[in-house]
C-alpha cells in the first residue's frame, strides 16, 4: 500500500507548509456493483473501482482541495504541491507524527455483497420481478436492481490522527410500472441496510416486488389529487421526506455557518410545534445513513436536533465549527474523494409522539393521507421546500377515501414545523439519496404518522 | 500506470483469458473551480479523475467492468470480472463493439484563454455587491475550468480519440430585507473570457430583489409562459421519453408514435452533436455523430437510438449511444438537443398571454415528475403577467400536468434559444414557451 505513514506524513508536511493550519488526506477505494433485471431477465452487470485520494488545506475559514486518481508516489505528491500552491508559498515541509487509532465497529457485515456469487444477486432479482408480476395482469414492466458497495476510507490529518473504516451497503430498488395501453403508472420500494446480503434476511425480494407493483396498480386506476391548502396526514416511514427538507438541511453548518439558512441564530428558539422532537442518528447499527466515523474521521453521534419544538443543535462539519465556533458533531461526509466533506444528515426521525393513529385520520373532515412519498428539495435561505407524494388517498368525513395520483407538497420549513398538530406512536424509517455540495449520500428519513393541519398540495 | 501501459496488460489478460470480442472506454478529466465569497477566494479546488471501462463479449453477452486503479493486478481483475458478468446476462439481444465509421467530422480544437480564474470569481463577486446595498457577503460566485480526453479502443479495430474542455462561471446572489433573505443565481456555460461580469452580476442580483416581496396566487387553471431556462429544465427530465431504450423496455410512451402528431405544429426539436463549442464527433459506441430532427413540426419523426436498440427495431443506428460516465453501461442519450426557436421576442408572448404566469424557476425535478407518466407536479416561482407585462415575483406555487398534453398544447415558441448545464453527455436548449394553461397550486 503507496499510502503507509510515511507517505501520508510526507503529503500533510507539503500541506502544511504553505501556510495551511490544518492538513487532511482522504483515501478511498470503493467497489460499487450493480445488477439491472428487466423484461424478467438480467440485462446488465457492471462493477465499479473507484480508487483515490483527496487532500484538504484549511486556512482560518479558507480551504483548498485537490483530488486525484493517480496513486502513484509522483502522482499524490502532484496533488499535494496543487493543494499546497494553491494556498500558498510552499515552504519548508515539516513532517507529521501519525497516531493510529482504531474505532468500535458497530455495523458487523455477515455476508459482503461484492463476494456473494452473481447467481445469488441474479436470484433476489428474480424473486423481486416474480413477485411484482403476479401482483396484476396490468404490471407492463418491471426493473429490480441490486446496487452495492464496499467502500474502503482511511483519513489522516495534521492533528495526528490516522484512521481507517470499511462501509458496505446493499440496496434492492424494484420499480413496476402499471399500464392500460394508454397510460402509464409506477411505484416502487427501495429498501437498503448498511449490511451485506444479510438484507434479505431482513427484507423478502419478493414483498419488495408486490409493493412496487400494488403502487403501480393502485395509482392506474386513481384520479388526479385536488390543487390547494389543505390538512394532510403522511404516513411513516419516507414520510420523514417532509423533515429532511423542510428542516434538515436548514440546520446543516453548509447553510448555517455562512448566514444561509432560515434557522440561523435560532438555538434555543421555538422553531417547530410542541409535538416535533427530530434526531440524527448516525449510530444506528446496520442502518442505511450510518457510520462508525464520519469521513473526517470523527465518531458519530445521536444528536438531538429539536426537543418539544425548540432547537438544540445544529449539525457541524470541522470547516462549519470554524465559522460557528461550535463543536464538530461527527457528520462531515462526502459522496468520494472527488468532494470536500460538509455536515450531512445520517439516520434522521421525528421521535414518536403519544397521538393514535386511527384518531388522526379520523379528525380530518377533508384532506389527504400521503402514503408513499418520493424525494424532494429545499432552498435552505428562504426554507422553500418540495417533496413528492407518490401515492395518496383522500380523506373525508375521517375515513380514508378514493386514492389519487402523486402531487408535489409544498411550504415554508419555518411555517410547516409549526403546523405538525398531531405525531403518531408508530416509528418508521426508509432510505433514500441525499444530494448537496458533497456529492449524493446515502440517508434514511423517518417518523411516525405525523398531521399536518394546513400545506399547500400541487394537484391538478 | 498510465493509460497506454493499462491498456496493454489489459488487452495481454484479455487475450490470456481467450478473449478476442473486448472494449477499453478510457476517461481522463481535470477541472478546477475556485469561488470568491465575503470579499476574497474561500475554496479552491482541483481534481484529476482517470477512468477505464473494459467490456467483453463472451458467448454473445456483454460484461462490464470498471476501474480508477491502473495497476496490474487490477487489469487482471477487471478482465476476469467482465467475462463472470458478461456470464450472468440473461437478455438475448445481439451486442455489438463497432468497427468505425466512414468517415468522422473533425471538430476544431478550442484553446482556452489564459482567464485568471481568481480575478473572475473576485470581480463577479465584487460587482454583485456593489449592485445593491441589499446584497450580502455571503453571496457566491464560482469560476470552473476542465479538459477531458475521452479514448475508445476496441477488438474491432475502432481506436478513437475526443477532447474537450468545459468553462462556466456562475453567480449566486443573496439579499436581505430585516429578517428575511432571498436568493438567486446565474449560470454562464460559456468561455471565461466572454463572460461579462456587470451583465451577469446585475441579472443575478435583480433577480434577487424581484423576490423580495413575492407572493402566491390563488389556486387554479392558469395560462403559463415557461421561460426559457425553466423549459430547458423541464425539458431536460423529459428527456428519457424520446430513448429507444425507454421505449423498447415499456418506459415511454412514444413507443410506436413515429409519423403521428405528438407535438403542437410549432414544437421542432433537433439533437445536434456539432453546435459551435459543444461538438461530439462519436457517440459512446464510436458512431460518427450526425444532427437529427426528433418532432419535425410536430410531428415524432424518430426515436434516438444506440446499435443495440437499433437492430431491435430493425434498423439503422441515430449515433446516440451514451456513456454518462466512464463505468456505465452503453444508453442513450441526445447530444444537444432543443427546441427550435421561433420568431417571438419574450415580449411579445406576454402580450400575446395578456394576463397569466411566466415560470421561470422550477425545483424538484428529480422527484416530482416521471417520465414513464408525463405526469409533472413541481414547486415553482416566476412572475405575473398582467396586460401583457411582466409583474411582481411570484412564489408558493406548483405547476402541474402531463407532459405529452404540455407538448399538444403549446401555443407559441419564442425566439430566445438557451441551453441549460450539462446533464451527463447532453445539453438540453429551449427558447421561452407559451405551455397553454396548466393546474397551479397555490393560496
Amino acid at each position: 500500500m503507496i499510502l503507509d505513514q510515511t507517505m501520508l506524513s510526507e503529503l500533510l508536511g507539503i500541506g502544511l507548509s504553505s501556510g495551511a493550519d490544518f492538513a487532511e488526506v482522504f483515501a478511498e477505494n470503493t467497489r460499487q456493483g450493480l445488477m439491472t433485471l428487466i423484461g424478467g431477465k438480467v440485462e446488465d452487470v457492471t462493477d465499479r473501482t473507484i480508487s483515490g485520494v483527496g487532500i484538504r488545506l484549511l486556512r482560518g475559514v479558507r480551504s483548498v482541495y485537490a483530488s486525484t486518481s493517480d496513486l502513484t508516489r509522483s502522482g499524490l505528491l502532484r496533488c499535494a504541491r496543487e493543494a499546497a500552491a494553491a494556498m500558498g508559498e510552499a515552504g519548508e515541509a515539516a513532517g507529521v507524527v501519525l497516531s493510529e487509532r482504531i474505532f468500535p465497529n458497530i455495523h458487523p457485515i455477515r455476508r459482503v455483497t461484492s463476494g456473494a456469487a452473481n447467481a445469488d444477486q441474479a436470484a433476489v432479482l428474480h424473486l423481486a420481478y416474480d413477485g411484482a408480476g403476479a401482483v396484476s395482469g396490468e404490471i407492463a414492466q418491471v426493473q429490480a436492481r441490486l446496487l452495492s458497495w464496499d467502500r474502503n476510507i482511511l483519513i489522516a490529518n495534521s492533528e495526528g490522527l490516522l484512521t481507517e473504516d470499511r462501509q458496505v451497503r446493499t440496496r434492492l430498488a424494484v420499480t413496476a410500472v402499471a399500464s392500460d395501453g394508454a397510460q402509464n403508472q409506477s411505484g416502487s420500494c427501495s429498501p437498503g441496510m448498511h449490511a451485506g446480503m444479510e438484507l434479505f434476511d431482513a427484507v423478502d425480494p419478493a414483498a419488495v416486488g408486490r409493493k412496487a407493483a400494488r403502487q403501480a396498480v393502485t395509482m392506474l386506476h386513481a384520479g388526479y389529487c385536488p390543487a390547494g391548502k389543505m390538512t394532510v396526514a403522511i404516513e411513516n416511514g419516507f414520510g420523514g421526506v417532509i423533515f429532511h427538507e423542510a428542516c434538515g438541511h436548514s440546520l446543516e453548518a453548509t447553510s448555517v455557518a455562512t448566514g444561509r439558512s432560515q434557522f440561523c441564530g435560532k438555538l434555543g428558539q421555538v422553531i417547530a410545534s410542541e409535538k416535533v422532537t427530530a434526531i440524527d442518528d448516525g449510530t444506528q447499527p446496520n442502518a442505511w445513513g450510518s457510520n462508525n466515523i464520519d469521513d473526517e474521521g470523527r465518531p458519530t453521534q445521536r444528536l438531538t436536533l429539536i426537543e418539544k419544538g425548540v432547537l438544540k443543535n445544529y449539525l457541524v462539519d470541522r470547516l462549519g465549527s470554524r465559522r460557528m465556533d461550535m463543536e464538530p458533531t461527527g457528520c462531515g461526509r462526502r459522496e468520494d474523494y472527488h468532494f470536500e466533506p460538509t455536515s450531512r444528515m445520517s439516520n434522521t426521525y421525528i421521535a414518536p409522539g403519544s397521538d393514535d393513529n386511527g384518531e388522526i385520520i379520523a379528525s380530518m373532515e377533508y384532506g389527504l393521507y400521503a402514503k408513499s412519498m418520493g424525494g424532494g428539495s429545499v432552498n435552505p435561505v428562504t426554507g422553500e421546500f418540495n417533496f413528492a407524494v407518490n401515492e395518496g388517498y383522500m380523506v373525508r368525513n375521517g375515513a380514508i377515501a378514493e386514492p389519487v395520483r402523486g402531487a408535489t407538497l409544498i411550504g415554508k420549513g419555518s411555517e410547516i414545523l409549526m403546523n405538525i398538530d398531531r405525531v403518531g406512536t408508530c416509528l418508521d424509517s426508509a432510505q433514500g439519496m441525499c444530494g448537496s455540495s458533497s456529492g449524493s449520500i446515502p440517508v434514511n428519513v423517518g417518523q411516525p404518522l405525523i398531521r399536518v393541519s394546513s400545506i399547500t398540495v400541487g394537484g391538478r | 500506470m498510465d493509460f497506454e501501459q493499462f491498456q496493454q496488460a489489459v488487452t495481454e489478460c484479455a487475450r490470456s483469458a481467450g478473449l478476442t470480442r473486448f472494449e477499453l472506454y478510457y476517461t481522463r478529466e481535470t477541472a478546477r473551480t475556485v469561488s470568491a465569497m465575503e470579499g476574497e477566494i474561500t475554496e479552491c479546488s482541483d481534481d484529476t479523475q482517470a477512468g477505464c471501462c473494459f467490456r467483453c463479449i463472451v458467448n454473445g453477452r456483454m460484461g462490464y467492468c470498471a476501474t480508477e486503479l491502473f495497476t496490474p493486478e487490477e487489469a487482471a481483475r477487471i478482465v476476469a470480472k467482465a467475462a463472470e458478468n458478461a456470464a450472468t446476462i440473461e437478455k438475448d439481444d445481439p451486442v455489438f463493439l463497432f468497427a468505425g465509421s466512414e468517415e468522422y467530422k473533425s471538430v476544431p480544437g478550442a484553446p482556452i484563454a489564459e482567464t485568471d480564474m481568481r480575478a473572475l470569481a473576485l470581480e463577479l463577486y465584487g460587482k454583485a455587491l456593489a449592485a445593491d446595498e441589499r446584497v450580502q457577503p455571503s453571496t457566491q460566485a464560482y469560476v470552473s475550468r476542465g479538459q477531458s480526453v475521452i479514448r475508445l479502443v476496441n477488438s474491432a479495430g475502432l481506436d478513437l480519440t475526443a477532447e474537450s474542455t468545459r468553462q462556466a462561471a456562475s453567480l449566486w446572489a443573496v439579499v436581505r430585507r430585516g429578517e428575511e433573505q432571498f436568493n438567486a443565481g446565474v449560470f454562464r456555460d460559456e468561455p471565461l473570457e466572454q463572460v461579462d461580469t456587470e451583465a451577469a452580476a446585475a441579472q443575478a442580483v435583480g433577480k434577487a430583489i424581484d423576490k423580495i416581496g413575492g407572493e402566491s396566487v390563488p389556486s387554479g387553471t392558469w395560462p403559463v409562459i415557461f421561460h426559457n431556462e425553466a423549459f430547458a429544465d423541464l425539458l431536460t427530465a423529459f428527456v428519457p421519453i424520446f430513448s429507444a431504450k425507454s421505449a423498447q423496455q415499456g418506459l415511454s410512451l412514444l413507443a410506436g408514435k413515429e409519423g403521428e402528431t405528438i407535438a403542437a405544429a410549432c414544437v421542432t426539436f433537433i439533437d445536434d452533436p456539432f453546435r459551435p463549442g459543444y461538438e461530439t464527433p462519436f457517440d459512446g459506441e464510436g458512431v460518427a455523430a450526425r444532427v437529427k430532427t426528433v418532432v419535425d413540426k410536430g410531428v415524432f419523426q424518430t426515436l434516438l437510438y444506440n446499435l443495440e436498440t437499433a437492430a431491435r427495431a430493425g434498423r439503422e443506428t441515430t449515433g446516440n449511444a451514451s456513456r454518462p460516465a466512464y463505468y456505465a453501461s452503453v444508453g442513450v442519450a441526445p447530444f444537444n438537443f432543443y427546441l427550435q426557436p421561433g420568431e417571438a421576442s419574450p415580449d411579445t408572448l406576454y402580450r400575446a398571454i395578456g394576463d397569466g404566469l411566466l415560470i421561470t424557476e422550477l425545483a424538484g425535478l428529480h422527484a416530482g415528475l416521471n417520465s414513464v407518466t408525463g405526469d409533472f407536479s413541481l414547486m415553482a416561482a416566476g412572475y405575473r403577467i398582467e396586460n401583457g407585462q411582466k409583474g411582481r415575483f411570484v412564489n408558493g406555487i406548483t405547476v402541474s400536468g402531463n407532459f405529452f398534453a404540455l407538448l399538444k398544447n403549446i401555443r407559441a415558441v419564442g425566439s430566445d434559444l438557451r441551453f441549460g448545464a450539462p446533464m451527463g453527455v447532453s445539453r438540453i436548449g429551449a427558447p421561452s414557451v407559451w405551455a397553454g394553461e396548466l393546474s397551479v397550486a397555490g393560496q
